[in-house]
């Protein structure tokens, strides 16, 4: 492809890419971008290699750190801008063919105050974005690296368990207890579901795990994240099921967010289902918080 | 289209099957096709295990821990597949569910399946527990990634196994992974999964258990807790398999349970086996709440298989220490559990116990475990009378005995009360007996003696062919008739009678002491419930274990012991309806007879009843009678056999009974000596006569100045020889009894004595042949000759001799004439022989001249004769021979003692050549 595009003179006259900083031995998430703290410094080098053959003239070379929302809003595509610092590197010049500039950089103090999330509708992004800006009728060429960015939060102070005794009368009446109602994310949640009556035949019982994507009010996304399940057959009355959650087998899991630069919040429920013969299902959903522990940030 | 459709309706309705057919079809074929299903679904269940653990095999090699425990929960998920019995349509799981064609395992496939995921399993417990020795690995995060897969069978299995090597590594104590992993168990509500996962559980940590001496540290207090709480579990999911069972389903419900019933019991099999476990533990902690279980449940199954398995897996000692709570417990259970097989086996249990070792023997005293057994017995029994079957309660009743007989063999009252109850559950069961069928012999025409029937002889007599005839007896025979029919013999179960029988014959082994087995009041009663001839059986075995030399008894020396022995032989003694008498036709002699045919055996079992007499250790006369009353009862088949040993045990009494008596007291003796000779001489005169002999023989020796009762045996001797015997041969060889017997008698006052021996040579001459004529007469010579009893009458002992010679003569053969000679001759040299022997002046010169010479002339006219006769006889006659033989011999005899016979010398007219 690359090969063809060149042959018709097209093709992108040199290879841009940026290389941060300690990259290697950096966490990475998981979607294996590197990840910063809020205000951590974003340090690199640029390099501009130019292909061999055909020198390339610049109007200028320019690095970006950019975070931004893209959201989904019916059809339309949405993009709000929460950062943008950028420094130009250098001013219009020609580079011979062959050649490779260097452009070490360094955002220092900029402020990233939200975390990376990937939603189904919204979509927080952070980026190094270089720009080399070509003469018309060309376009710039444009290369981003994707940062991740994640704050650790300090436990909240108070983490009261969750304890509910619901029911269809007549029909089925249970207690469920969850340790607590905010996890970090890597915690287990711990609990015990018990019968206090049971006239349907239950086939089983599933755990989901549902995020709540509620994008400027306008509209949400339910979303199961993980389906785990708990107990398999009927129980009869008086029977306790434990309930045993890693968090951790969840990657994809985020913190809630109760807002996020007034776009978005993401919102977390525990959702208990219970399946009878004939799979009708008997749901109780209950909201979590989920939190970022500092330890899971080591 | 239309066209179509025509062909599809012509096709059905041109070869219907008959609809019976079609069902049937149809059945076969769901039938058929389930198990296909079945089968296909197990094959490709078994494929899919085998692919993942290759899978997790391979990435364990490659190092991909993590990897390969998510492998593990996939192999296990395996056993999602739905098993159980049910309607194929309410199995519809979730689409990711393995079970496609929506039909179900059976548990028995579900187990082939269980084993193949087990195998797997162990694979991956390998693995670990070789890297963790060598390298220092937390099993911890296994731990945890075992419990990621979404499915709980899948990640429950894998998370024992880890969790079983976690306890093995010793990172944690043992207690808190069993009751993190019991605790977890608790996901699966599914009856056949979360039994087979439970299973798994108890199996993957039964030899990791904290236990005294054991290698785990912990307490076994915590063991004892979870094998209770996984037991209870399993117990809940057992029984919640028959729940919301059609009516249809559930025997074949009840079969598969049964099938599963060993993987509860697996548990109680455990906590058996716990070193640690002490009685006060037992009886504090473990029994209370496993029999609060097995109430709890209200399942018959559960209860009836539990209960076995309490009583069976426990040892003994914890069984006798906690006795009445387990009583109690079977007591509770609900109506059809057979709770008597769950009795059976703890009274022979017990009773193994207390056979094992004497110091068990106290331990069951303190325990009082025979009061409590006997307490709560009956309650248990009340509580489920209706449910079950006679022959298990008398099984019951059966180990309950031989428990109390190893055990306290001394409580013969409870012993007793447990054959009362036998008889009651017994009676209780059966329909009250059909009035007793009218004896044979009553209705039976009282003309014929003719012979109706030909039989065989039993084979203790086989030589003899027997032909027999029945005739009505005049009385006594049937009075017996009465006895009650056997009620057991009337149902259909056919192990009630030898139940009975064995339940009858334990107090036998038991008891050495004919007063114990007296002593069970009962035991007549169980007895009766048995058919005939097991009673009668049972009967000869009591009589063989108390007599001699089997018996090492003390005897019977009081009435009371002897109407209890009587009573318990009873069978033996008294004819029973439908039983005949028959007698030979030409010995006259009674048999047993049933339906014209001869009862086998039953003299066999008579020589018994006949030897009880030998038991009396007594000379008190009073147990004598009775005795004789009793065995009259058996009719004349019997008595032939039975009254002779009491004779003979009368007569042998007399010496003693005249030593402590004194001679006065001997009358009512022989008196009654006299009564039972004359019972036998209604039945069997031959005998008879041979027994009055004995008596007079007796009587003789014991040295009785009166000489009353020797007339009377020796006349009525005569009198049975007169009018009972017919046959001459034994005519004959009564009568030389009766001669010889007569011979010895000292005591005869000396008229009596002339008149019995007169009798006799008149009887002698009266017989049959000449050859009997002449032999009687010969033995009757010895009559007169005896010189020491002072009856020497020379003259009349030569006119016996002279007769005897003259019927020897009358005979018609030659060889015979002279062997009959010949015999005269060697009685005459007798007698003269004697004479001169014992008197030799009175011989030779005190006795009249002409006595002397008429013997020695009648002995020289005998040698002739018999000379003559062998001259005239052929020399090869057959018995020509033997007769020249012995007159050789008599001649070289005379030769001998030539001076003594010098008389008979000089008469011969051949000489003495």
């Amino acid at each position: 492809m690359n090969a063809a595009l060149e042959v018709l003179g097209v093709s992108s006259p040199c290879v841009v890419s940026v290389e941060l900083d300690a990259g290697e031995h950096r966490r990475v998430d998981a979607r294996r971008r590197p990840i910063y703290a809020p205000a951590e410094t974003v340090s690199g080098t640029v390099s501009v290699r130019v292909k061999s053959g055909r020198p390339l003239a610049h109007r200028g070379i320019q690095i970006e750190c950019v975070g931004f929302i893209d959201g989904l809003r019916g059809r339309r595509h949405t993009r709000q801008e929460l950062l943008s610092v950028g420094l130009r590197c250098e001013e219009a010049d020609v580079i011979p063919a062959g050649e490779v500039r260097r452009y070490p950089f360094a955002f220092v103090d900029i402020d990233k105050p939200y975390d990376t999330y990937d939603g189904i509708n919204v979509r927080l992004r952070y980026a190094v974005r270089v720009t080399v800006q070509r003469p018309q009728p060309y376009h710039p060429i444009v290369e981003e690296c994707d940062l991740a960015v994640q704050q650790a939060t300090p436990p909240p102070d108070l983490n009261p368990s969750i304890r509910m005794e619901v029911g269809i009368e007549d029909v089925l009446h249970i207690e469920f207890e969850y340790s607590h109602s905010n996890f970090h994310l890597k915690d287990v949640v711990i609990g015990k579901i018990y019968f206090l009556l049971v006239r349907v035949k239950i086939k089983r019982m599933e755990i989901e795990i549902r995020r709540r994507e509620n994008v400027r009010g306008l509209h949400s996304e339910l979303e199961t994240v993980a389906k785990y399940e708990v107990m398999d057959g009927a129980p009869v009355r008086g029977e306790s099921i434990p309930v045993r959650l890693f968090l951790a087998q969840y990657p994809t899991l985020t913190p809630t967010y109760r807002s996020v630069a007034g776009v978005f919040t993401v919102k977390y429920f525990l959702n208990l289902v219970m399946i009878d013969e004939d799979d009708r299902r008997y749901w109780k959903q209950h909201e979590v918080f989920l939190w970022r522990d500092a330890k899971d940030m080591a | 289209m239309t066209r179509s459709n025509n062909r599809a309706s012509g096709a059905t309705g041109t070869a219907p099957p008959t609809s019976a057919t079609a069902a049937a079809a149809a059945v076969f074929a769901a039938a058929k096709a389930s198990t296909l299903d079945e089968a296909r679904l197990l094959r490709e269940a078994l494929a899919r295990v085998a692919h993942q653990s290759l899978r997790m095999q391979r990435q364990w090699k490659g190092g991909q821990y993590a990897e390969a425990v998510v492998a593990a929960c996939d192999v296990a998920a395996e056993l999602r597949v739905p098993v159980g019995v049910g309607s194929p349509s309410s199995t519809a799981e979730d689409t990711t569910a393995p079970a496609r064609s929506g039909r179900l395992l059976s548990p028995r496939s579900y187990y082939d399946l269980y084993l193949a995921v087990l195998q797997a399993l162990r694979v991956l417990e390998t693995s670990l527990w070789s890297l963790l020795q060598s390298q220092p690995l937390s099993v911890l995060p296994f731990y945890e990634h075992a419990q990621h897969s979404p499915y709980v069978v899948a990640r429950l299995y894998p998370l024992i196994t880890v969790g079983s090597v976690y306890v093995r590594s010793r990172q944690a104590p043992a207690e808190d992974v069993l009751r993190d992993l019991l605790e977890m168990c608790a996901g699966v509500q599914h009856p056949e999964r979360g039994l087979f996962l439970r299973a798994y559980l108890l199996q993957a940590m039964k030899d990791k258990l904290p236990d005294e001496g054991g290698e785990y540290a912990g307490s076994a207090q915590g063991s004892i807790a979870f094998l209770l709480r996984n037991f209870t579990e399993m117990n809940r999911l057992w029984v919640r398999m028959q729940r919301d069972c059609p009516a249809g389903e559930r025997a074949r419900r009840e079969h598969e349970r049964r099938q599963l019933q060993s993987l509860v019991g697996a548990n109680v099999a455990c906590l058996a086996r716990l070193q640690a476990l002490t009685v006060e533990m037992y009886r504090d902690t473990v029994l209370p709440q496993l029999t609060e279980q097995v109430l709890e449940c209200q399942d018959v199954l559960a209860q009836e298989c539990l209960m076995d398995c309490i009583v069976q897996a426990f040892p003994d000692a914890l069984h006798v220490a906690t006795l009445p709570h387990l009583l109690q417990t079977c007591a509770a259970l609900r109506v059809g559990v057979d709770v008597r097989s769950v009795l059976t086996g703890l009274a022979d249990r017990l009773g193994r116990f207390a056979r094992a070792d004497a110091a068990h023997h106290t331990l069951l005293r303190e325990a009082d475990a025979l009061q409590t057994l006997l307490q709560w017995v009956p309650q248990v029994l009340d509580s489920q009378r209706a449910a079950s079957a006679l022959s298990d309660e008398l099984q019951l009743y059966r180990a309950l005995l031989g428990f109390l007989l190893v055990a306290f063999p001394e409580q013969r009252q409870h012993c007793d009360a447990l054959l009362g109850l036998c008889a009651k559950a017994v009676s209780q069961r059966l329909p009250p007996p059909a009035p007793p069928p009218t004896s044979v012999d009553e209705t039976e025409d009282v003309s014929p003696p003719a012979p109706t029937t030909t039989s065989e002889l039993p084979p203790t007599r086989p030589d003899t062919p027997m032909s027999a005839t029945r005739r009505r007896r005049p009385s006594g025979d049937g009075q017996a008739a009465a006895a009650t029919p056997a009620p057991a013999a009337d149902t259909d179960d056919p192990d009630v009678v030898p139940l009975l029988e064995r339940i009858l014959l334990l107090p036998l082994h038991h008891y050495t002491e004919l007063e114990a087995l007296a002593s069970l009041a009962a035991y007549p009663t169980v007895m009766q419930l048995l058919p005939l001839e097991n009673q009668r059986a049972l009967a000869a075995e009591v009589l063989r274990r108390s007599l001699p030399p089997g018996s090492t008894g003390r005897g019977v020396a009081a009435l009371p012991l002897l109407e209890a022995l009587l009573g318990l032989v009873r069978p033996l003694l008294e004819q029973m309806p439908g039983e005949e008498v028959m007698y030979h036709r030409r010995t006259g002699v009674p048999y047993l007879a049933v339906d014209g045919e001869l009862v086998r055996g039953y003299e066999a079992q008579q020589h018994l009843v006949a030897q009880i007499v030998y038991l009396l250790r007594t000379d008190d006369l009073r147990l004598f009678v009775r005795l004789r009353q009793a065995l009259l009862s058996g009719g004349p088949a019997r008595t032939r056999l039975t009254l002779p040993p009491l004779a003979f045990a009368l007569l042998r009494l007399l010496r003693v009974y005249r030593a402590r008596h004194g001679p006065a007291a001997c009358d009512k003796l022989l008196e009654f000596v006299h009564q039972v000779l004359s019972d036998l001489a209604d039945v069997d005169a031959s005998t008879a006569l041979r027994m009055h002999l004995q008596g007079a023989a007796a009587v003789d020796a014991s040295e009785l100045s009166d000489d009353r009762f020797l007339y009377e045996f020796m006349a009525h001797a005569y009198v049975l020889f007169e009018e009972e015997i017919a046959d001459s041969r034994s005519q004959f060889s009564s009568l030389v009894l009766i001669v010889g017997t007569l011979g010895t008698l000292h005591r005869l006052d000396a008229d009596n004595y002339e008149s019995l021996a007169s009798k006799a040579v008149k009887h002698a001459s009266r017989l049959l042949t000449r050859a009997d004529q002449c032999l009687a007469l010969c033995a009757c010579s010895t009559l007169f000759s005896d010189v020491g009893g002072g009856r020497w009458e020379a003259s009349r002992a030569l006119g016996c001799l002279e007769r005897a010679a003259r019927a020897a003569r009358s005979s018609v053969a030659p060889a015979e004439r002279a062997l009959l000679l010949l015999d005269v001759l060697n009685r005459a040299m007798l007698i003269l022989e004697e004479l001169h022997e014992r008197a030799p002046d009175t011989a030779r010169d005190a006795a009249p001249n002409d006595v002397w010479d008429d013997f020695c002339r009648f002995t020289a006219d005998t040698v002739d004769s018999v000379r003559d006769l062998l001259t005239r006889l052929e020399p090869d006659a057959s018995g020509g021979k033997a007769a020249a033989a012995r007159l050789a011999r008599a001649l070289a005899y005379l030769r001998d003692v030539r001076e003594l016979h010098e008389g008979v010398f000089l008469r011969l007219h051949g000489g003495a050549a």
